[in-house]
């Protein structure tokens, strides 16, 4: 992940100096729309992969610093040498930024680090960690009452993962009707297919570990809309989508209280790494 | 705001965040570099330095007929007309299918030089927009997450007004990127807003446009059978037509659009009876961008005229839209702002993501000291304070 961050920029400028060194023989968007992009990504992901190399992050970060800053420099030169327009402002801007990433880079380091107390820490929260946890406030259950929480708990696990998978499926569906085959009808529920799945779906599945009942009038709406969809184009997908849509608000809906419950176990958890979060550092 | 609603609010800036980072930094990097797009351009083809500026520019049919002559096998698809930043006209040539060649032409002569030697700008400016690869709603909808982690950080940095000021230096890392976040999260907090904002306008507007045409439509038959009908003249009509210049036309068009300043051109069906001139321009002390007027080639009338000074009000704010994203209309210095302030999210998305990574690690490293493994065996963070 650091690679890929601390890539970006030296790869980006890496691309932009051989656009101007190299001019007709590097063809960014012309006669091959689609060689300038792969070369931004294929050296992108070398330079990342590079980086990750280095095992010590701060070390990366100067790497992908240092090198960014000899780029724009070298760019800046490159324009002055080939008598581009502009080119005395550019190397001097260029020249300002290089300065600045190299005053980062020495302004990072481990000389300048101290090492973190070392304290007790609740557990961090993402969004599908979240999950009902049936069994942490019980006090004694049975061998059988156990098994049917750790199903339940199952059961629910999996839910919160359909319930994201559901949104992708949706969206690449939509994105297939709209672009790939690009004729209405298709073209038209594809669109509103997207915009269902990224403004409805993806927040309701978001949500659903701490407000079920939102989700499930989230997935209430795109129901409504399946089924006007279907009005217009009698497709066998906005079927499908009506009836796995019509189970999950029912799902959601009835996950409410005992999500309500649980989730007020893992909600302090979160809280604490909140608190501590937006506080403690102050 | 209770503890419980910080928390969640707190997990789904995370949550959001974490997903949308490094695309949302490839974005916020590419766009406030791409706030310079016409000197970029510029600068990265050193054979336009030696086309001449000159104060009345020829008219742009000398420009169409040197392009005829040199390239008779190609399509005039666009013209740029001279500005401020360029001294010269820009042709673009289509030959073939996907071919798209782009021209400088002399502003005095209307010769065509040479292909430029690089689209730099535009290069990145396809990065920003499409993401080199997909269509131009993928960026919208980072928008629309952009709108939303705007909103779940103000509510869960609640001490706003101190943390404005706030940046301790020389500490641990984690406090350093955090103080950050912060930071540049309140000091560009109307400029994130409004860049959020109107990038996710302009991404979604061809999705929302679409939906709607396709909500309002005649049933999916009637529309298959007119496009049909519509595609079958289009090709039965092979004859060639005499069409009009493009120079009166011009003319014309500055004086049915008040005030209109004319930037770029395109003509569609050239030498059929529904051959159009496309006519794009910025409007006199208005930063609409969205002015066009569209002319027959056969008989001069007007097709489609937009003039967004009286048009209702989705209009007149959808005009808006792009200008107050790119920063195009207030010279070099609002350049120079929107170029560091588009800074600041990059920085955001950045500091946000190894913020989360390093609490990540930290979790792992304690996890782990709970059950017995040594510390050596757990990586570093991305801050890098767990090897030191």
């Amino acid at each position: 992940m650091i690679g890929l961050y601390a890539g970006l920029m030296p790869a980006f400028t890496a691309v932009c100096v051989a656009a101007l060194v190299l001019g007709k023989d590097f063809d960014l968007l012309g006669k091959k729309f689609n060689h300038g992009p792969w070369v931004l990504v294929f050296c992108w992901l070398a330079i990342s992969l590079l980086i990750a190399l280095i095992k010590r992050p701060v070390t990366a970060w100067r790497a992908g610093l240092y090198s960014s800053a000899c780029v724009l420099f070298i760019g800046g030169v490159a324009g002055i040498l080939s008598s581009a327009p502009h080119s005395e402002i550019f190397l001097l801007s260029l020249c300002l930024l290089a300065i600045s990433l190299i005053a980062t880079a020495m302004m990072i380091g481990e000389d300048k680090v101290k090492r973190p107390k070392d304290k007790p820490v609740a557990a961090f929260t993402s969004v599908v960690d979240v999950v009902p946890t049936d069994d942490i406030s019980s006090p004694a259950k049975s061998y059988v009452e156990s098994i049917l929480s750790a199903a339940t708990f199952n059961a629910k696990r999996w839910l919160y993962y359909f319930l994201f998978g559901w949104a992708a499926l949706v969206f690449v569906e939509s994105f297939r009707f709209a672009h790939i085959i690009a004729v209405d009808p298709h073209r038209g529920v594809g669109m509103f297919g997207v915009l269902i799945a990224i403004l409805l779906l993806v927040p309701a599945a978001s949500i659903v570990t701490w407000w079920p009942r939102a989700a499930s009038v989230l997935y209430a709406v795109a129901l409504g809309i399946f089924v006007w969809l279907y009005t217009r184009a009698d497709l066998a997908q906005l079927i499908v989508a009506v009836v796995i849509s019509s189970i999950l608000v029912v799902t959601t809906w009835f996950l409410a209280k005992s999500a309500t419950e649980n989730i007020a176990l893992a909600g302090s958890a979160a809280a604490t790494a909140a608190t501590e979060a937006t506080e403690a550092d102050t | 705001m209770n503890q419980r609603q910080l928390s969640i609010l707190y997990s789904l800036h995370s949550w959001a965040g974490v997903v949308t980072g490094l695309l949302l930094f490839i974005i916020c990097f590419s766009g406030a570099v791409v706030v310079f797009k016409n000197e970029i351009d510029l600068w990265a083809n050193p054979s336009l330095k030696d086309m001449p500026r000159v104060a009345q520019p020829i008219g742009v049919d000398a420009v169409i007929a040197d392009a005829k002559r040199k390239y008779p096998l190609h399509t005039i698809e666009n013209i740029v007309v001279p500005n401020e930043i360029y001294p010269n006209y820009f042709v673009f040539l289509k030959e073939g299918k996907n071919e798209r060649i782009k021209y400088a032409a002399r502003a005095d002569t209307g010769e065509l030089t040479q292909p430029v030697e690089s689209q730099l700008g535009q290069y990145i400016r396809v990065l920003h927009v499409f993401l080199f690869f997909g269509p131009r709603w993928i960026v919208g909808f980072l928008g629309v997450a952009m709108l939303v982690l705007i909103g779940t950080g103000i509510f869960i940095h609640t001490k706003i007004v101190k943390e404005l000021y706030t940046q301790r230096w020389r500490r641990s890392f984690r406090l350093v990127a955090s103080d950050l976040h912060k930071v540049a999260g309140i000091w560009g907090l109307g400029f994130h807003i409004l860049i959020a904002f109107t990038g996710a306008w302009i991404g979604l507007a061809p999705v929302f446009t679409r939906a709607y045409d396709f909500a309002m439509a005649p049933p999916a038959t009637e529309v298959a059978m007119k496009k049909d009908k519509a595609f079958k003249v289009d090709k039965a009509d092979k004859a060639l037509l005499p069409m009009l210049a493009v120079d009166p036309l011009l003319t014309k068009a500055r004086t049915d659009l008040a005030g209109f300043d004319i930037t770029s051109m395109s003509v569609q069906h050239a030498g059929k009876a529904n051959a159009i001139l496309r006519i794009n321009g910025n409007l006199d002390d208005n930063l609409a961008s969205t002015a066009h007027i569209h002319y027959s080639m056969v008989d001069g009338k007007i097709i489609k005229k937009h003039d967004p000074r009286v048009e209702g009000f989705w209009s007149q704010a959808n005009s808006l839209m792009e200008p107050l994203h790119f920063g195009d209309f207030g010279g070099i210095g609002l350049k120079i702002l929107y170029f560091f302030l588009g800074m600041t999210p990059a920085i955001l998305s950045l500091s946000g993501t190894l913020l989360w990574l390093d609490r990540r690690k930290k979790m792992q490293r304690e996890s782990a000291s709970l059950v017995g493994i040594p510390a050596s065996d757990v990586p570093a963070t991305s801050l890098g304070a767990a090897r030191v």
